[in-house]
């Protein structure tokens, strides 16, 4: 079996440990990570900036993390070059699995830091000036995303339906939040994006 | 089975998050906050905030937190498994059926009223975040400054982060009278 010959095996333990690197080492999310990736990608030699480029609108498309739906192209990519479909396969495990790695890592060291440190007063205080920041960022990201949604070609273009979708959508969350859950509201507008756009 | 729940509840939450992991927000609060009560309002923002600040993807990152909080290493485990599974699936399934580019017309019509319906699901969680966590002039002042840092200046959200730690302990430092109340 191709899949797991020693050729084969060795690129399964570079996707893991390449994408351990590019977790250990980007913060503040997916986006943060792209310089990365594409510094290892042509390392290793499994793609191109602009075969990335490709990957990384697909993985905006998809479901889930950014930085997760690249992995596992990725890994499926280069798994396939040595190992045929079933490599792929395996080959995206192993990057995902990396990716997944120094987060478990992290979160349990400062989880357990942070439980000693509880009742702490600079704990808070920390806490106290990060939390309004968190707020922001998390407009921020929001903005992003009504930026690409609502304007093309910076803001020459405006998508008027998809500002009134996401008004009623807002109008709903005001006086029915507690009756919708907001995969209802995703699939739904999903639907009603295929008749609109 | 809590190892399963733990589980379903993220990958549920990983399926329907489009746009990054801050789009999870809105999936979070609903499935952990309102039906599992494992979590407050306060707590999941804690919860971004170490998120962020910590390697690794946000997305990720939350799902550790709240396994490993609930039921230690194998909650996080599970949980991380949960969020991760659909990405996996999605992907290698797109990859191996699909030609690679996969840019169907109707998947991006679809993908732009999700997209519509996403903006107003994280513009109602910031609202009830800063209505639920800025309950004062201090935090106000932070959340003010750091607006126009990202959206005047796009500065890193890490340096940003830095720069938020500071002015709290700064305040701390300064003004402990006024801030010890604020601090729970």
């Amino acid at each position: 079996m191709e899949a797991f010959s020693l050729e084969a095996l060795k690129v399964y333990a570079e996707l893991y440990f390449v994408f351990c690197k590019i977790g250990f080492f980007s913060f503040g999310g997916g986006l943060a990570m792209v310089p990365l990736f594409v510094v290892e990608f042509q390392k290793q030699g499994w793609m191109t900036a602009d075969q990335f480029f490709d990957v990384l609108s697909l993985a905006q498309m998809t479901p889930g993390a950014i930085a997760v739906n690249s992995a596992t192209f990725v890994g499926n990519e280069a798994g396939m070059a040595v190992g045929g479909r079933l490599g792929g396969i395996i080959g995206g495990v192993f990057a995902t699995a990396g990716l997944a790695t120094p987060s478990v890592v992290c979160i349990v060291a400062l989880t357990e830091l942070l439980r000693k440190l509880k009742k702490n007063k600079f704990k808070q205080a920390f806490f106290f000036g990060i939390k309004p920041v968190t707020i922001a960022l998390i407009l921020f990201a929001g903005w992003k995303i009504a930026e690409t949604t609502f304007f093309e070609d910076g803001f020459s273009e405006i998508h008027w339906n998809s500002i009134i979708l996401c008004l009623i959508v807002g109008i709903v969350l005001k006086f029915y939040e507690k009756k919708v859950h907001p995969i209802a509201l995703i699939a739904v507008c999903s639907v009603i994006g295929i008749f609109i756009f | 089975m809590i190892y399963f729940e733990l589980f379903y509840s993220f990958f549920k939450i990983g399926l329907f998050t489009f746009g990054g992991g801050y789009a999870m927000i809105p999936l979070l609060e609903k499935e952990l906050i309102e039906n599992k009560k494992w979590l407050t309002n306060d707590e999941l923002l804690e919860i971004m905030s170490i998120a962020q600040m910590t390697p690794g993807t946000i997305a990720i990152n939350a799902a550790t937190f709240v396994g490993y909080r609930e039921k230690g290493f194998l909650g996080g485990l599970f949980t991380t498994a949960g969020v991760i599974a659909p990405s996996y699936l999605v992907i290698t399934i797109i990859y191996h059926l699909f030609s690679h580019s996969f840019e169907h017309p109707i998947a991006q019509k679809a993908f732009m009223g999700a997209r519509a319906c996403i903006v107003a699901l994280i513009g109602h969680s910031v609202w009830k975040m800063f209505k639920g966590s800025v309950t004062d002039r201090y935090g106000l002042g932070i959340f003010l400054i750091a607006c126009v840092l990202l959206f005047a200046f796009n500065i890193h959200p890490i340096l940003l982060i830095v720069i938020g730690a500071g002015m709290g302990l700064g305040l701390y430092l300064f003004f402990p009278k006024q801030l010890k109340d604020l601090l729970k």
